[in-house]
């Protein structure tokens, strides 16, 4: 194994943040699966010829997928994480431990940031993925024709880029402020709010009317969805600009 | 421990697939009524199930023809001629979509349905409760292995 991979094995199988994405994983999997469960229709000019994300079932999936009860609980778990990830060994005090190893202080950074990344998204995409398999697996052909979907791969790289802009938010959080309390106290306000009041804010934005239409539009390609305006400026600029001051903030500053 | 995250992921994937039995106990009592449509010439309504369900449809008007179809797999769940009025109730095989359409020749007629009571199909049910058992050997496995 490499001296990389032994430091990502090392990190990835601490206590508290193996218990983080599993009751997450659990708990975002039951809101996923309580609003799966319900019926919709529409009233179309040509009934039965429509499959993939636009068909009813699939509507289902794409506004559980988005829906803000289902990001407030992925992001409680997402924060929570995270600051574990960068905060939980300062404040024990054995992460000077770590720092005294051979490792650059960046590959520490980056191996850290890569694991919350990686967690964060396993505790989004492993229950919607396993429960959209699990609900239709009496209709193979649907599951089919959801796989060759672009949409459903948008909605895939979506989610994959709700989940940056809230990982990137709180590893510059618990970068620059000196307590692990302090840095969940204020993502939940900076990554939540903007689910309760409808300002056009980042993490809700990216799931608002224009790239749901975008999803439900008779035309459709990822390229086109990512270089959208909100999806291209909260979901790859700000996170981007977020995680070089936090790679910054990282060297430069003493451990502790 | 050896292997931590992966373990407990296994634990986690076996709860997860418990999941849509245990959550369909909480909503199976639930009727979702569609509202009113017409159903004419190409005019037609798509609606999903959640999962095995009775679908009630009433139908009003002079006289014609209405057809439910599964969507998914393409079978024709009810082909039934009305003459003013009609009430039909249709079981829905499996979860996905459905939709109710017009027959050959047909004036207008003014339709209601209704989703009924769903249930988990029977596939879903044995799919969930023999990967939850596979996930809950896999990790006592895991333990007896990786533990020390």
């Amino acid at each position: 194994m490499g001296r990389i991979a032994n430091l990502f094995g090392w990190e990835v199988n601490e206590h508290f943040r193996v218990m983080a994405v599993v009751s997450g994983i659990i708990v975002v999997g039951i809101v996923f699966q309580h609003s799966l469960l319900r019926s919709i229709g529409e009233v179309t000019n040509s009934p039965g010829d429509i499959f993939g994300l636009r068909s009813m079932s699939g509507l289902t999936i794409l506004l559980s997928a988005t829906s803000s009860g289902f990001w407030i609980t992925a992001s409680f778990f997402i924060i929570i994480l995270v600051s574990l990830v960068f905060r939980s060994g300062i404040e024990k005090g054995y992460e000077l431990t770590l720092y005294s190893l051979p490792y650059s202080k960046l590959e520490v950074f980056s191996v850290k940031f890569l694991e919350g990344f990686t967690l964060s998204t396993l505790i989004v995409l492993l229950p919607a993925l396993v429960l959209t398999f699990l609900n239709f697996s009496d209709v193979p052909a649907f599951l089919s024709s959801l796989a060759r979907d672009e949409r459903f791969l948008g909605l895939l790289i979506l989610m994959m880029l709700g989940v940056l802009y809230v990982v990137s938010v709180v590893t510059f959080l618990s970068l620059s402020l000196r307590s692990m309390l302090a840095t969940i106290l204020s993502a939940f306000s900076i990554v939540i709010i903007p689910y309760l009041i409808n300002a056009g804010l980042p993490p809700a934005n990216l799931f608002n009317a224009n790239v749901m239409t975008m999803l439900g539009e008779k035309y459709f390609s990822p390229l086109r969805l990512i270089t959208g305006k909100s999806v291209a400026i909260y979901g790859l600029f700000v996170p981007a600009v977020l995680i070089g001051l936090s790679a910054v903030l990282a060297m430069r500053r003493d451990v502790k | 421990m050896r292997h931590r995250l992966v373990s407990f992921l296994l634990i986690a994937l076996a709860f997860l697939f418990l999941l849509p039995p245990v959550e369909f106990s909480s909503i199976h009592h639930e009727v979702w009524s569609g509202g009113v449509f017409m159903v004419s010439g190409k005019t037609g309504v798509q609606f999903s199930s959640p999962g095995w369900a009775v679908y009630n449809l009433t139908c009003n008007g002079k006289m014609g023809r209405v057809v439910v179809r599964d969507d998914f797999t393409g079978k024709v769940l009810l082909n039934a001629s009305v003459f003013g009025h009609g009430r039909f109730t249709v079981t829905l095989p499996h979860e996905g979509d459905y939709s109710v359409q017009a027959g050959a020749s047909n004036t207008s007629l003014m339709c209601v349905g209704q989703v009924w009571k769903p249930y988990p199909t029977k596939r879903v049910q044995s799919i969930s409760y023999v990967g939850s058992s596979v996930f809950i050997f896999l990790f006592a496995l895991a333990l007896w292995r990786w533990w020390r």
